[in-house]
């Protein structure tokens, strides 16, 4: 059976409601954490298919847990898309040289961008969208 | 705008990794960028939930429902727009504009652009024209998504402050070491004794407050950082109610 699970790693409540309420709707399987010592425990228990990760965090940044997450043999090939506000050139070329598949700007997009970005690595006829 | 960010810091003593980012902070173009972060994060939100309503993923609504949804979307994405160009204009003054440069083709890319601005065009009934010369790629070593930002803005200004049905013309040339670009309206044009104003950030011409269109002042500033990082130069030749030709041109190395 298909890994459907997307891992949102994202501490503002709005936000992660939203994402969640969008992409269930779209069939996957939706985790989250809202921090990086919970986000990095749920990658190395859950495995998620993609993982959505926000950048200003509590505690551990988000660049700090992308690196741990491509650090580490199990986890390495699991695709990140960085999804935050920060968005200046020098943000962008850092998430990206740490292994981040995309650098999507929240502001910028519809949540039906993200659906069409998660489809890339699930696709939806693997999907149940009933 | 440092010792805000001093204090912001020193509230608490275990640092976190949102605190560990801010301190690197002694600009105001840092500053900023964490302010502005905060702020669009909230607004992200709103954006996502009117989207949602728009499409109906959580029930229909009714036509006029829609349009005063339509309305607060728009609106929020005013904002958004707002909160990117206050930030440009900081790092401009900061010089703090990062390009990242590499070989584009402008002709292309400007083409491009302009589909973008389609609505708008068609809201306004303008006739764009395009001419390239000579046709075909024109390469030039650059970063291509500040470029945009420049072009656009100057084309947006054309529409905004033209009349409806009204023709703009766009001309791209290659000469030595250059290329040229041109942007020529007939709208309300710029009155003269606000000529020399007309790239300071947040001015916004008397006969172009009346108008009804509104603008928020910056893109003529931003335009002219992002020219002149490239080693360019911009201006324009304008006469009150007869129109505007902003021209600028950029090395192709």
């Amino acid at each position: 059976m298909q890994n459907k699970k997307v891992l949102s790693i994202e501490d503002d409540k709005f936000l992660s409601s939203l994402v969640a309420k969008k992409l269930s709707a779209a069939g996957y399987q939706m985790i989250h954490a809202a921090n990086g010592e919970d986000a990095l425990k749920m990658v190395q228990e859950e495995k998620p298919a993609v993982i959505l990760l926000d950048i200003l965090l509590p505690e551990m940044s988000g660049f700090e847990v992308l690196e741990q997450i491509k650090s580490n043999e199990e986890t390495k090939n699991i695709p990140v898309i960085l999804f935050s506000n920060l968005g200046q050139r020098e943000d962008i070329d850092k998430g990206i040289k740490l292994g981040a598949e995309k650098f999507i700007i929240k502001a910028t997009v519809v949540l039906d961008d993200i659906v069409k970005e998660v489809e890339q690595y699930i696709p939806s006829e693997g999907v149940d969208t009933k | 705008m440092s010792r805000l960010s001093f204090h912001l810091i020193s509230d608490k003593d275990n640092t976190s990794g949102t605190e560990r980012l801010w301190n690197f902070t002694n600009k105001q173009s840092d500053f900023v960028s964490m302010a502005t972060h905060q702020i669009k994060t909230p607004l992200a939100g709103l954006k996502w939930t009117l989207k949602m309503l728009l499409d109906g993923d959580v029930g229909e609504m009714n036509a006029e429902q829609k349009e005063w949804l339509q309305k607060s979307f728009d609106s929020n994405e005013r904002v958004l727009l707002l909160i990117d160009e206050m930030l440009d204009s900081i790092r401009i003054d900061e010089d703090k504009f990062i390009l990242s440069k590499k070989e584009v083709d402008i002709a292309k890319l400007f083409s491009q652009a302009i589909q973008v601005l389609d609505p708008y065009i068609a809201k306004k009934k303008i006739q764009v024209l395009y001419e390239v010369n000579p046709e075909g790629p024109i390469i030039i070593n650059a970063d291509a998504e500040k470029l945009v930002v420049a072009f656009q803005n100057l084309f947006e200004n054309a529409i905004r402050y033209s009349r409806a049905g009204d023709k703009i013309l766009i001309r791209i040339e290659k000469e030595t070491g250059d290329v040229k670009v041109s942007i020529k309206d007939s709208g309300i044009g710029i009155p003269e004794l606000e000529k020399s104003n007309i790239f300071s950030r947040f001015f916004r011409a008397s006969n172009a407050s009346h108008f009804q269109e509104k603008g928020s002042g910056l893109g003529l500033f931003i335009a002219r950082g992002i020219i002149e990082k490239h080693g360019g130069k911009i201006w324009f030749e304008s006469s009150e109610k007869t129109g505007t030709t902003f021209y600028f041109i950029i090395p192709t190395t």
